[in-house]
């Protein structure tokens, strides 16, 4: 019994001072590798690599404007064009139209929207438009003074006879209207003709015009930049109006139906 | 001895506060403090990734004390005996691993039964002569080294072992003085018994043997420098055996010890 006793004792010492060793010796080794589980490593390098030499990211860049694919918002920028942290083509006014199409860089924002080529339509300035309004008012008022020039308050008529022929009359009447329009310089003459039932009376109308404007231009000396010619309205067939006036318009027209053309 | 025994379960209670108190470091591959001088090739390689593996790190002896029963089996009935042993322990790898150890065994065991030379109860025949007593007390010791191998496997589930469970086997050599009470003595005192035998060598009264061994065990961690665990451990002499048991022949039951005993281990950091 002795003996167990100091056994038990000799057991217990050793444990105590081995245990103290334990506290005090330098940690130089590991646990007996039986305890080790070596999977740690690998686990732990899975969960949160530290040793791992991760591989270089290499991410699919389809146009080649350095955004890859996965972040870029235009994924069809032409090769070459800059292009932003979204990878879209830069556009620095901001229009819609990148850089690389705009024809006009920097479109102020008031000339929103633009064309297909970034070139927008600016509004005129206040300014410009009382400016320019002020010039309308002036030449309008210019025109209206230039209308009253025209002092000639109305012409003869000129009747025919069933032919284009001008008659004595006629001829006399027309003297005495281009006297009156050589006086009064600022004045031009609308010569209107009538006769529209018909093609063959259109064509008449137009020769009668002719004539007068003819014996205008040839024996009165009335420039044909003075003369307009109207033919082919309602009216009396063998009436020839001449009518002062300041508007402008054609002094020659062509024929309207050559083939019906008067023999005579 | 109330007091006394009271003492002792304070002292143990105090020596297992203390071990589970030690604060220990896990195994850090970058720790090259750990690296033997031998490995720090590969240290530096794996450092700079050019080789896959780390370094196997320096690892701690493990000491063990431990205190069970032990019994012998023969032709004489065992009772339970005491069993004591320190042995050291160190790993080959994760899984392999040796041991140098001491075995002390005191054995008693006899029923007061007698047998013939052939090992064959007394009644049975008639008293040929030699028969012997059985009754006896033995003293053993047995110097061994094992393999130890360990049934856990590399979790991936989990981290470091908790628990540790292990087989092993190994071989040594057994010392033994047994004392016998004699048939035909009236005074029932053990005489030292003179095993009758050319075995491996005998001294005085003492029988020297080689053995081989097989156990298996459990430990479970309480922590990083303490863990206490269980082990059964068989040891066999290579030959037969008959005298351990104070039978004189080599007929009868071999003699094989088991030794079951509460384990207190310590890494020696």
């Amino acid at each position: 019994m002795i003996n167990k006793k100091f056994l038990l004792i000799i057991g217990l010492i050793a444990s105590i001072s081995l245990t103290a060793h334990a506290q005090t010796k330098s940690k130089n080794k590991v646990e007996p590798l039986w305890w080790i589980n070596p999977n740690d490593y690998v686990y732990s390098e899975l969960n949160a690599p530290k040793h791992m030499k991760m591989p270089k990211v290499v991410l699919p860049d389809a146009d080649g404007d350095g955004i890859p694919d996965q972040f870029d918002l235009e994924p069809n920028t032409p090769a070459g064009v800059p292009v932003d942290a979204h990878g879209r083509a830069l556009d620095t006014d901001g229009d819609g139209v990148p850089d690389y199409k705009d024809k006009e860089l920097l479109t102020p924002q008031k000339c929103f929207p633009v064309n297909a080529d970034g070139v927008g339509v600016c509004p005129e300035s206040q300014c410009c438009t009382d400016v320019k309004k002020e010039l309308q008012k002036i030449i309008d008022e210019g025109l209206a003074s230039k209308k009253a020039d025209c002092s000639i308050a109305s012409l003869p008529s000129i009747q025919f006879k069933s032919s284009t022929k001008l008659s004595k009359d006629a001829e006399t009447i027309l003297a005495s209207a281009a006297a009156q329009l050589k006086a009064s310089p600022s004045c031009k003459v609308k010569v209107i003709g009538y006769g529209a039932s018909s093609k063959a009376a259109q064509q008449l109308s137009y020769d009668k015009v002719s004539a007068v404007i003819k014996y205008l231009v040839e024996k009165e000396g009335i420039s044909e930049s003075r003369v307009i010619f109207v033919y082919g309205q309602d009216g009396d067939a063998n009436t020839v109006d001449l009518q002062p006036t300041t508007e402008d318009g054609p002094n020659s027209v062509p024929a309207p139906h050559p083939n019906l053309k008067s023999k005579k | 001895m109330v007091s006394k025994k009271y003492t002792v379960l304070t002292v143990l209670l105090l020596t297992l506060g203390v071990a589970s108190y030690a604060q220990t470091a896990a195994w850090d591959w970058k720790d090259s403090s750990v690296v033997p001088v031998k490995s720090i090739t590969q240290y530096n390689e794996f450092l700079q990734n050019k080789n896959p593996f780390p370094a196997k790190p320096r690892n701690a002896w493990e000491f063990s004390g431990a205190l069970g029963t032990s019994s012998v089996t023969g032709d004489s009935k065992s009772k339970m005996g005491l069993g004591a042993s320190v042995s050291l322990r160190k790993a080959l790898n994760n899984i392999f691993s040796y041991r140098l150890g001491y075995y002390y065994s005191y054995n008693v065991g006899g029923n007061g039964e007698r047998y013939d030379y052939y090992g064959r109860p007394a009644y049975e025949t008639a008293p040929l002569s030699p028969v012997y007593a059985n009754k006896y007390k033995n003293n053993s010791h047995n110097f061994a080294i094992d393999l130890i191998a360990s049934l856990n496997t590399f979790s991936n589930y989990r981290g470091d072992p908790t628990s540790n469970l292990y087989v092993f086997a190994g071989v040594g050599v057994g010392l033994s003085t047994t004392k016998v009470e004699p048939h035909d003595s009236t005074k029932y005192i053990y005489e030292e018994h003179i095993p009758q035998t050319q075995l491996l060598a005998v001294t005085g009264h003492t029988l020297i043997f080689t053995t081989f061994d097989v156990g298996a065990g459990y430990a479970y961690k309480i922590n990083k420098k303490f863990n206490i665990g269980i082990e059964e451990r068989i040891i066999s002499p290579v030959k037969h055996v008959n005298y351990i048991t104070g039978f004189n022949s080599q007929t009868g039951t071999k003699n094989i010890y088991y030794f079951t005993a509460l384990k207190l281990n310590f890494n020696l950091f």
